[in-house]
């Protein structure tokens, strides 16, 4: 080999020791979720195709909804005006609220890829939350597509219920985002245990799909559920923002739900961290 | 210890040891290590002590399983020790990774730290602000990488279209962008074609001479050691075998040399028988004797000009040449006879 000119030698980019400010530390967060969301846009078949079954989907419920509102309204059920754009704005949620961090992770750690974020100098659950914010900000944006859609048929039937439900729907919605991560991010730890995503995917979806509301609003569950619910953070992601947003929860009922959903986030954030904390301890990056 | 004196990496006592469960081979086995939580210990490193200065370039070799990769884990702070201390650059790595990661590099040469759905360029991009590279560093950094390592024609490919060999080069590059104070490469030229690996150790020798960077290098390629690097760990079942200079190393190791020569006739079997008699008697071996072609391989106690005045006596020569035993024919025979060679071999600290 040949031996090259010895070239000048160059400042490196910072002191050895010396540390990031908390500025940096969030622009380096934000460069994750642009390329995350510039990402998202790399398989457009897939895209479309989840989209499309996504909405096919909701529109057999909506469906099955309006055939059962044909026979008559089922006692204790919502008036139909307020259950249907329920359903729409509770799919339109529920949309952009899919993250892939189970399915991302469980990647990772199966081919010890791991390693390399863990390498990073941002903190991994900061990076999960970039990369699933990325995740919101591009299903959102397809969700929002159904929503305008559905408001050129039903017209103000899904109009927010006054400026100040959509504020409290607004912040109820970032709530809700949060406590959505928080919970996916709790069952994400559970795959360093068992290297695989599909029985802990499996089991948050079925909590999701039942105690969410996504496809009715939890007033019409049988009580032995509801009561489950209430002690669950599902109904916080989805059937609550839904309600604020309908003016459903004004006043002092609405600044309670936003405290309890702000206790929600914190703890299950808090709690994934603490967990997530000592898992790396204990880690085993597979592979040699 | 300061960030800014001491060695880079210092390593007392360094011990892993993983719990594996217990699984029996077969179907059955497996229906029973469904139900059973049995466990072993699995020892990985046992009890490393060395240390590192700042600037070195140390090649850590061993065969399969010998414990390369778990220690450099426990380098880069991403496995934590059962047992021991260690400091790279002054910080413990498993309690601060984060902010190491600012001052380490690291390639693992079969996990690519690129996003695998957006364009090189992206990456690097991205890096750059992760890492707040300046623009004076990032523009060397960068541009010297992608001179030297010929990454013009794939910055705008998404990297899960590029081959193992451009893509191990964009993954390089990517982990030195931030100009690391040190550099754990864990097998950086595996699976690369041969004009590949030079460009690699070229490029990792010339960012060494820039930014007086210390390297750590596992590999099973001993190109890699004899070209980067100047001094050499060899671990064998997690312990350390040898550390020491290349040139100790094989001053140790290299016990013969050879002597090739080419003959001006075919060699006949009484030469052959004669040679390898005399040969015998200066301590050495007639280890080739075909067509034209003659091999003495003798120990490094043997004297050269007499090994050499009885071939010439023994059959007309037309050249000749002296070889010293290269580095993979060493570590080889090392792999080889480990439980013969082990209670020499080579000083530790």
């Amino acid at each position: 080999m040949s031996t090259p000119a010895p070239p000048t030698p160059l400042p490196r980019s910072r002191g050895v020791g010396e540390s990031l400010s908390n500025v940096e530390i969030l622009s380096g967060y934000l460069a994750l979720l642009v390329r995350s969301v510039r990402a998202a846009f790399a398989y457009r078949a897939n895209t479309v195709m989840s989209f499309m079954t996504g909405v096919f989907t909701a529109s057999i419920i909506w469906m099955v909804w309006w055939r059962v509102y044909e026979q008559g309204k089922p006692v204790g059920a919502p008036p139909r005006e307020l259950l249907f754009p329920y359903l729409i704005l509770a799919f339109c949620l529920n949309y952009a609220f899919t993250v892939n961090s189970e399915f991302r992770v469980a990647q990772r750690i199966r081919m010890g890829l791991i390693a390399t974020d863990l390498l990073k100098p941002l903190d991994f659950q900061g990076m999960q939350l970039a990369q699933s914010l990325s995740d919101f900000v591009f299903n959102a944006t397809l969700a929002s597509l159904v929503f305008m859609g559905s408001s050129a048929f039903m017209g103000r039937a899904l109009a927010p219920a006054s400026p100040s439900a959509l504020a409290f729907f607004a912040v109820g919605m970032v709530l809700g985002f949060l406590i959505q991560f928080g919970v996916v991010f709790l069952f994400v730890q559970g795959i360093f245990y068992t290297l695989n995503n599909y029985g802990i995917q499996v089991a948050r979806g079925a909590l999701h799909a039942t105690f969410s509301g996504l496809s009715a609003p939890l007033s019409m569950f049988p009580a032995s559920l509801r009561l489950v619910g209430a002690f669950l953070p599902f109904q916080y992601v989805i059937y609550k923002p839904v309600l604020l947003y309908q003016g459903q929860l004004v006043g002092a009922e609405a600044w309670r739900t936003l405290g309890e959903q702000a206790l929600w986030a914190a703890g299950l954030i808090l709690t994934g961290r603490w967990i997530f904390i000592r898992i790396v301890r204990s880690l085993e990056v597979q592979g040699g | 210890m300061t960030f800014m004196n001491g060695p880079a990496l210092d390593v007392r006592d360094l011990a892993k040891s993983y719990r594996r469960r217990k699984r029996t081979a077969g179907l059955w086995g497996g229906v029973k290590g469904f139900f059973s939580d049995d466990t072993e210990e699995v020892p990985a490193v046992k009890g490393l002590t060395f240390s590192i200065q700042r600037g070195e370039r140390v090649g850590l070799i061993g065969e399969n399983g010998a414990g390369k990769s778990t220690t450099l884990k426990m380098l880069t702070g991403i496995l934590m020790p059962t047992r021991g201390n260690l400091t790279v650059l002054g910080r413990i790595p498993w309690k601060e990774r984060r902010q190491l990661a600012l001052d380490m590099g690291v390639v693992f040469g079969q996990r690519p730290q690129l996003l695998w759905d957006i364009p090189v360029r992206e990456t690097f991009s991205l890096l750059k602000t992760m890492y707040r590279i300046p623009d004076s560093v990032f523009e060397i950094t960068y541009g010297e990488a992608v001179r030297r390592l010929d990454l013009e024609p794939l910055l705008g490919t998404p990297v899960r279209q590029l081959s193992l060999g451009q893509r191990m080069r964009c993954d390089l590059a990517a982990s030195l962008l931030h100009a690391p104070a040190v550099v754990f490469l864990d097998e950086p030229t595996i699976g690369l074609d041969v004009s590949v690996k030079e460009q690699v150790r070229e490029y990792i020798l010339d960012m060494h001479q820039r930014f007086k960077t210390t390297l750590l290098i596992t590999t099973h390629d001993l190109k890699d050691i004899t070209e980067v690097c100047e001094r050499l760990l060899v671990l064998d079942q997690g312990s350390l075998l040898f550390d020491g200079s290349l040139r100790e190393f094989e001053r140790e190791f290299a016990r013969e040399r050879r002597l090739v020569a080419e003959l001006k006739n075919p060699i006949t079997p009484e030469e052959a028988g004669r040679l390898g008699t005399e040969a015998a008697r200066l301590g050495g071996n007639l280890v080739v004797a075909e067509g034209r072609r003659v091999v003495l391989e003798f120990s490094n106690e043997a004297e050269t000009p007499a090994v050499t005045q009885a071939l010439l006596q023994a059959v007309p020569v037309v050249d000749f040449s002296l070889e010293k035993t290269d580095i993979e024919r060493i570590v080889a025979r090392l792999y080889r006879n480990q439980a013969t060679h082990r209670p020499g071999l080579g000083k530790q600290p």
